[in-house]
């Protein structure tokens, strides 16, 4: 039959750190998970929007009279339809430009008082994409005042962007993990020094470190896996919030932000690992802590 | 054996104990004896000199090997170390859990605490026990592993008379089941009554006083160092 766990250290002694340890490991997953969501949401969201704009040109009219905007229109549709690497093209519609501009100018009929240019809508073929450079030359020959459009500056600001988002939350991440260390350490040696007659009769009655050890790091998993599960819940909430607000503000501008399945199964991780985190290194501090006793 | 930089508190101390033999532990405060009672139950390591315990250089013993021995040792403390969050049957079970031992002891644990007329109080806190009750509890806990060599210090140091007659009693009992004895008091009454071998402290040097205490050399050993250090 296997012996009932007896535990060698009363948890009582220390309640102090036991109250505000879980409290302190919420708020560094709480950041944590704030963090981290950000990064995945707008990794997964950079990506989303560059792999759409990637293969892309938008190529832009602005002639004053509609005759010549829609001859030349016509003809940028007809030369980049014939060009190969191109999988289609599309002159948007009034309607359509209207839409675009309402976040910023309002709806109303705008194409009765405002000159649209003609927005044409390219999308390159996928397997075998046309050169940028060939098609502004097909394009500059049938209309010489077109602006085209292929992205790249905005990409290259997207990526920018995105790359430094993803510094700073791993920063974050960083600089929270060392902070949660630093508290378990001090946490872990107050307990050392609240239970230190007791560890010195257990020594003498014949305890090996690994014991005591255990009783330290099997307290910190408890107290780190509590706290993580209320950081977690508190920052789901946040993320909820703030995601709501995000789509309702960027819907019509850029696809919405979104968290798939997997960045949610890497945030789910974040209280174990806050728990594990807590276990090794109160483990790593009793058991240094230990070598320097007889 | 020193304490940090401070001056020596034990020096020029070598004997030797026989397996099964009882001896007392005497002399005046601050002469050295809870210092000797500390390198008896590992607690501490000799600044200089050896001692050689169940056949092993102490000094020289690697720290993971140290538990291994300890648990060959059985302590009454002077102020009993009992842990307060666990029952007086838990306290007595702990030498037997942390070797590693099941449920079974715990039978074993309650007929002890029987013995020493602890039946009553078997679910008592220590905080709860009176000092005579304490006291028992904490030589259950040191006899519970049948250790090879049993050290108290002061064990009737904080009960009235009958109790100590009682205890006294209970250590001879062990010592004739085979258990080296080794107890630190300052009650002359009992060392007089038993005519054992008395290690006298006396400024950190020790005399010998009651006759030889053994010529067996296979035991415990406190020697001065053969090289010098």
């Amino acid at each position: 039959m296997a012996a009932k766990k007896l535990s060698i250290l009363s948890s009582r002694a220390d309640q102090s750190s036991s109250d505000l340890l879980p409290w302190v490991i919420a708020v560094m997953v709480y950041l944590s998970g704030l963090a981290l969501a950000g990064a995945l949401a707008v990794h997964g969201s950079v990506a989303s929007w560059a792999g759409d704009m990637s293969r892309r040109l938008t190529v832009e009219i602005t002639v004053s009279d509609d005759a010549g905007r829609d001859r030349q229109a016509a003809a940028v549709v007809k030369a980049l339809t014939a060009a190969p690497g191109v999988d289609s093209v599309r002159r948007l519609d009034n309607a359509e430009i209207a839409a675009l501009l309402e976040p910023w100018i309002g709806g109303g009929d705008v194409a009765a008082d405002l000159p649209l240019p003609v927005l044409v809508d390219v999308v390159l073929d996928q397997e075998s994409p046309a050169s940028v450079a060939d098609l502004k030359k097909r394009i500059e020959t049938v209309a010489p005042n077109a602006v085209i459009d292929d992205h790249q500056q905005w990409l290259g600001q997207l990526y920018d962007l995105a790359w430094m988002v993803q510094a700073t939350a791993l920063t974050i991440v960083v600089m929270v993990t060392l902070a949660t260390i630093a508290i378990v350490i001090f946490g872990t040696h107050a307990g050392l020094a609240t239970h230190r007659d007791t560890i010195e009769t257990l020594h003498v009655i014949g305890a090996e470190d690994k014991l005591i050890a255990g009783e330290f790091q099997r307290r910190f998993l408890r107290l780190g896996l509590k706290g993580g599960v209320v950081g977690l819940v508190l920052a789901a909430v946040s993320i909820f919030a703030v995601r709501s607000i995000l789509t309702d503000l960027t819907t019509g501008i850029v696809a919405p932000v979104t968290i798939n399945q997997s960045d949610l199964l890497v945030l789910a991780a974040l209280p174990v690992a806050a728990a594990l985190i807590s276990m090794i290194t109160a483990r790593v501090t009793v058991m240094r802590a230990l070598r320097r006793m007889v | 054996m020193r304490y940090g930089l401070g001056s020596e508190v034990l020096r020029n101390v070598s004997f030797e104990l026989k397996p099964g033999s009882l001896h007392f532990l005497t002399g005046a405060s601050g002469a050295g004896k809870s210092s000797l009672l500390k390198l008896f139950y590992l607690a501490h390591r000799p600044s200089r000199g050896i001692i050689t315990m169940f056949g092993r250089d102490v000094g020289a013993l690697p720290r993971h090997e140290l538990p291994a021995l300890r648990r060959r040792i059985g302590v009454v403390f002077q102020d009993f170390r009992l842990l307060d969050h666990l029952t007086a049957v838990e306290n007595v079970m702990l030498p037997l859990r942390i070797a590693g031992g099941d449920d079974s002891i715990r039978g074993h644990a309650e007929e002890l605490l029987t013995w020493v007329g602890l039946a009553d109080r078997m679910n008592a806190r220590p905080s709860t026990l009176s000092g005579g009750e304490k006291q028992r509890l904490a030589i259950a806990r040191a006899v519970i592993g049948q250790p090879d060599l049993l050290l108290a210090d002061e064990p009737t140091g904080n009960v009235d008379p009958d109790m100590a007659d009682r205890l006294m009693h209970l250590f001879l009992e062990l010592n004739r089941l085979g258990t080296t004895t080794v107890i630190a008091t300052h009650d002359m009454h009992w060392v007089e009554r038993l005519n054992a071998p008395q290690m006298r402290l006396e400024k950190g040097e020790l005399a010998v006083v009651g006759g030889k205490l053994s010529s067996a050399p296979s035991f415990t050993g406190f020697g001065s160092d053969p090289h010098g250090r």
